[in-house]
């Protein structure tokens, strides 16, 4: 248990305080003052601040939001105020004399001692403090690339006027500021810092709020101990962009293997063997949209059945329910999750001699191109699929590999792969290497071939422990996460 | 059979060679500047001051995933490779139509990324994760990489890599995170690091006491653009950025070499032959890693190799390259505050007060600069250098920072434009051997900076701006043309190129690389 978080809350008899979830940011944030961002439409708001020290007064209350994405930390301010003024304009000038808000973030939760400020008025004078042990020498600092802007941004001054009703502040800090405290840059999900959020009335009602009571003995906004909780969530899977930025699923291989005892043993009625498809339901190696992906989502689909399916939930104990998950994981892995057996130097000698791959494919910048770069095949790939790919062959050329063979209005002939194609133009990788850009109106005949140019039955040409050599090669090539 | 060479001629990849890149055909564009001299300066002429008012576009391709691009294409027989940070575009440059892409995995966020450089059968690009990637040029397989610096503590790689003989020479931008620059030169086979030059010297090496104490281990020296190269010299000049911290100058007394320079280094072994220090002391961020054009003209009735600088603390440079000695220097902005002129050795005659202070100094030109990485061009039709200029100024400010490693930034504060002194850009043609303005071409209502300039034998400036307009200018009288809006801010360089006997010129705009042509 944290000495911090439950010491002085239990003293100052306070139930709890505030706690937030961030979300990822759901569209591009324009730093503009304005909010109108779907993002911020969406994000919750942090709920009602406290007015701690509370004497008399309109209690105006500030609606606050925060959001995160891979680079950045966001926060805005929706300030109810009828009575907007500021006046200090300058740099790490005291702006909390000014209608102001603030945010203090400790990123290290158990360190909340060592938090940093953003302090802005209305006309956007900003000052930045921080009360860190580690950073010794003046008591503000300049924080990297920090965008915001107010409602009021660079006026002169901000005197009281009758149409006073709110204001706006909205604030872009890169994530790089924390990476001296936060245990992740970016925060992975459920990270947790500490931080309150502030505000302050200014001249006219210049009420003290904050988003975390600030319970008495405590008198000022610097009391860290009194900071919220705010948790980094809805971290979404890495969209891969590619094949090759697919997601790697982990799982315990002796586990899969029991799993796969239990599955044939209590699944197969419906499901088919070794998850394959079966009589009435659909086949669980296979890497489909609307399969549950997540272990969370097919532990979940398992143990209490899918609503309106023929799925059940399942009697199993849990520990079975979590072994039918690694057996389900290790059906759609990519062949680099699997230790493949066979002799992967010897399976490199085949790939270059024998079998001829080098001809066509590259591993590790040495090979032909006309057939696709294998150097991280066994991250984009099932073993099953490699296997195929061998032995029975692409049904059809895929996109970017059509064999074609082109006879021009000059006579020249032409045969090589089509990289790129259109009624106007054809970019097209020859059988000789080399890139042949050719206008439509050059190109007097045209003839796609039916088949690609990568031969299938490659285990019949190879003796079975070639082939497994081969495999093995091929499994393991995944160029290195850094 | 000459129809046929032409329309058809396979693609020759694979045939870049060094003498390709010595002497390129002018239907080419090989080099982030156009040529080792960086004049940008294109011997092209079918489109012209007569019929630049007939240019269309011919094409357009569009990157999705880019923010703002600032790559500059390299146009080889046809084919152009272009950038995005951690990816790489090979185009049929006739049609814009894709031929392959790469995209790096996993791809670190941060940009921009300048271009790529092609020898050979490889393309070669830096990358936000400060590796040099070589990719074959045929369908952009990684061939090799190579970590150039830790990118987790700060460095990164936005430059277009330039390759001379068998090297690739690659640069860094490390300064305002307080990270000491270098330059690299790389194995064009294998991505071996062959040599480096260290921007700070260090101790016992000469000038490492123009740092005060050990202002030295943080002080900077980007090399973040590309530079020039002299093959008969053997020499490659290139321009060092900013000491760090950037605005608090009190932590660091002295000169600070080698920051704020113009080296020449021997391309062989990177020896430094001579330097030139544009600002000493810098405390306003000016980096002088402006492109250095290298011009062979007489300087007072004397045939001379020239290096001539537009640099971002507003003056206008011309060296001799051979000695480095300074032999002239003349403002090429109106409103400069901080100098009242240089001595005949090339140095800066300071005014007294003209620093950041803690409540803000007036200071002309700005920190963004009176120019910065827009590349100028060098037209040997009128003798005249060719220069995107700011006029304008900026309230510094400074503060006592403290280096944090790992990538923070180490500015000791910043600036902002100045209220009264708002910024306006310009073109202007300056006199190559005196500076004297020729004529500008005020880009009104553009502010900030956007693209470099592009000359042509056909009498042809081509310069864009903020607003995404693309426009030609007569480079002798500054007159605008021609202008196209490409409907997004440019901050690239322009280039041309021909193929089938067409001549192109062509701009990458925010997520468009945009190619124009003579109406048919």
């Amino acid at each position: 248990m944290n000495v911090l978080r439950a010491i002085p809350l239990a003293l100052l008899g306070l139930p709890c305080f505030a706690q937030y979830t961030i979300q990822r940011a759901t569209s591009p944030i324009t730093i503009d003052a304005k909010l109108d961002e779907p993002a911020w439409r969406n994000a919750p708001s942090m709920g009602d601040f406290t007015f701690n020290w509370y004497q008399a007064g309109d209690k105006e209350q500030t609606i606050a939001k925060m959001l995160w994405d891979d680079e950045n930390l966001y926060v805005s301010w929706y300030v109810r105020d009828k009575h907007i003024s500021a006046y200090e304009k300058q740099r790490h000038g005291p702006v909390s004399k000014d209608d102001c808000v603030e945010i203090f973030i400790a990123p290290n939760p158990e360190k909340v001692k060592n938090y940093y400020t953003w302090e802005i008025n209305a006309i956007g004078t900003m000052l930045n403090r921080n009360r860190s042990d580690w950073y010794t020498l003046g008591a503000t600092w300049e924080p990297d690339g920090v965008e915001y802007r107010t409602t009021f941004h660079g006026a002169a001054k901000k005197d009281e006027a009758p149409e006073d009703d709110h204001w706006i502040v909205e604030m872009k800090v890169p994530l790089r500021n924390f990476s001296r405290d936060a245990a992740h840059t970016p925060p992975q999900d459920g990270d947790e810092w500490r931080l309150n959020v502030n505000r302050i009335g200014g001249q006219t009602n210049r009420q003290l709020s904050s988003w975390s009571p600030i319970p008495p003995p405590l008198t000022s906004f610097h009391s860290p101990e009194a900071f919220g909780r705010v948790v980094f969530a809805g971290v979404p899977a890495p969209q891969p962009r590619s094949r090759a930025g697919g997601r790697r699923i982990r799982f315990n291989a002796a586990d899969a293997k029991a799993g796969g005892e239990i599955y044939n043993r209590s699944c197969t009625m419906c499901h088919g063997l070794d998850g394959a498809a079966g009589d009435r339901a659909p086949a669980l190696g296979a890497q489909r949209r609307y399969l549950r992906a997540t272990s969370e989502e097919l532990f979940d689909a398992i143990k209490n059945g899918i609503k309106g399916t023929g799925m059940p939930g399942s009697p199993l104990p849990p520990g079975d329910v979590g072994k039918l998950v690694a057996y389900i994981h290790s059906l759609r892995a990519t062949a680099v999750d699997l230790d493949v057996p066979g002799n992967p130097a010897n399976g490199q000698q085949v790939f270059q001699a024998k079998g001829g791959c080098v001809k066509c494919h590259m591993v590790s910048g040495r090979g032909g191109i006309l057939g696709p770069d294998l150097s991280n095949i066994g991250a984009e790939r099932s073993l099953a699929a490699l296997r195929e790919a061998l032995t029975a062959g692409k049904p059809v050329p895929p996109r970017g590999f059509q064999p074609v063979k082109v006879t021009t209005v000059a006579g020249k002939t032409v045969e090589g792969i089509v990289k790129n194609q259109h009624n106007t133009s054809f970019q097209i990788l020859g059988l000789d290497e080399k890139l042949y850009l050719l206008p439509a109106s050059q190109i007097k005949d045209m003839q796609y071939q039916p088949k690609t140019l990568m031969p299938s039955g490659i285990d019949k040409s190879l003796t079975a422990a070639e082939f497994q050599d081969l495999l093995a090669y091929l499994s393991r090539q995944a160029r290195s996460r850094r | 059979m000459k129809l046929w060479t032409i329309l058809f001629a396979p693609l020759a990849f694979g045939q870049i060679t060094y003498p390709d890149l010595l002497k390129p055909s002018p239907n080419n564009w090989l080099h982030y500047n156009g040529q080792y001299h960086s004049q940008r300066h294109s011997l092209l002429k079918q489109v012209h001051t007569g019929n630049v008012k007939s240019l269309v576009p011919k094409w357009i391709y569009h990157v999705d995933a880019a923010r703002r691009l600032e790559s500059v294409p390299i146009v080889v027989d046809g084919v152009m490779y272009f950038s995005n940070p951690n990816e790489v575009y090979a185009l049929d440059a006739r049609t814009g139509r894709e031929i392959w892409r790469y995209e790096r995995q996993p791809a670190l966020q941060k940009g921009p990324n300048r271009g790529v450089a092609v020898y050979g059968n490889k393309v070669f690009l830096g990358t936000p994760d400060a590796h040099l990637v070589a990719l074959d040029a045929r369908n952009g397989s990684m061939l090799w990489e190579s970590k150039i610096a830790e990118a987790s503590e700060g460095y990164w790689s936005p430059a277009a890599p330039m390759v001379i003989k068998d090297k690739v020479i690659m640069g860094i931008a490390p300064s305002d995170h307080g990270l000491n620059g270098f330059l690299d030169a790389y194995d064009v086979n294998t991505g071996e690091r062959l040599w480096r030059w260290h921007a700070i010297p260090r101790p016992g090496e000469p000038n490492n006491d123009t740092w005060a104490g050990d202002s030295w281990k943080t002080g900077g020296g980007g090399t973040w653009l590309t530079g020039s190269y002299d093959p008969e010299l053997n020499l490659l000049y290139w321009g060092t950025g900013n000491p760090a911290p950037d605005f608090d100058g009190d932590v660091r007394k002295g000169d600070n070499l080698y920051t704020e320079c113009i080296v020449a280094l021997d391309a062989d072994t990177g020896k430094m032959k001579w330097y030139f220090q544009t600002t000493p002391w810098d405390v306003h961020d000016w980096d002088a890693v402006e492109i250095p054009i290298l011009v062979d003209t007489p300087y007072k009735g004397k045939p001379r190799k020239l290096l001539v600088q537009g640099n971002r603390n507003g003056y206008y440079y011309v060296l001799d390259r051979v000695t480095g000695e300074f032999l002239h220097g003349t403002p090429f902005i109106k409103e400069l505050n901080w100098a009242s002129g240089l001595t005949a050795k090339g140095r800066p005659i300071r005014v007294d007060g003209v620093i950041p202070s803690l409540k803000g100094t007036k200071t002309c030109p700005a920190t963004s600069g009176a120019t910065n990485w827009m590349s100028p061009a060098y037209s040997p039709d009128t003798n005249w250098f060719y220069i995107v200029a700011q006029e304008g100024c900026g309230i510094n400010t400074k503060s006592r920072d403290t280096f944090r490693p790992g990538g923070n930034s180490f500015m000791g504060t910043g600036y902002i434009e100045s209220p009264e002194e708002p910024w306006q850009m310009f073109v202007r043609a300056l006199d190559v051997t005196t500076g004297k303005m020729m004529w500008e071409y005020k880009q009104i209502n553009s502010r900030r900076y956007a693209a470099g300039l592009l000359s042509t034998a056909g009498g042809l400036i081509f310069g864009a701006d903020d607003q995404g307009f693309l426009t030609a200018l007569d480079a002798r009288t500054g007159k605008a043309l021609w202008s196209f809006n490409t409907g997004q801010q440019i901050s690239s360089q322009p280039i041309t190129y021909t193929i089938d006997g067409k001549q192109y010129v062509t701009i990458v705009n925010g997520s468009n690389v945009v190619s124009f042509g003579l109406v048919e």
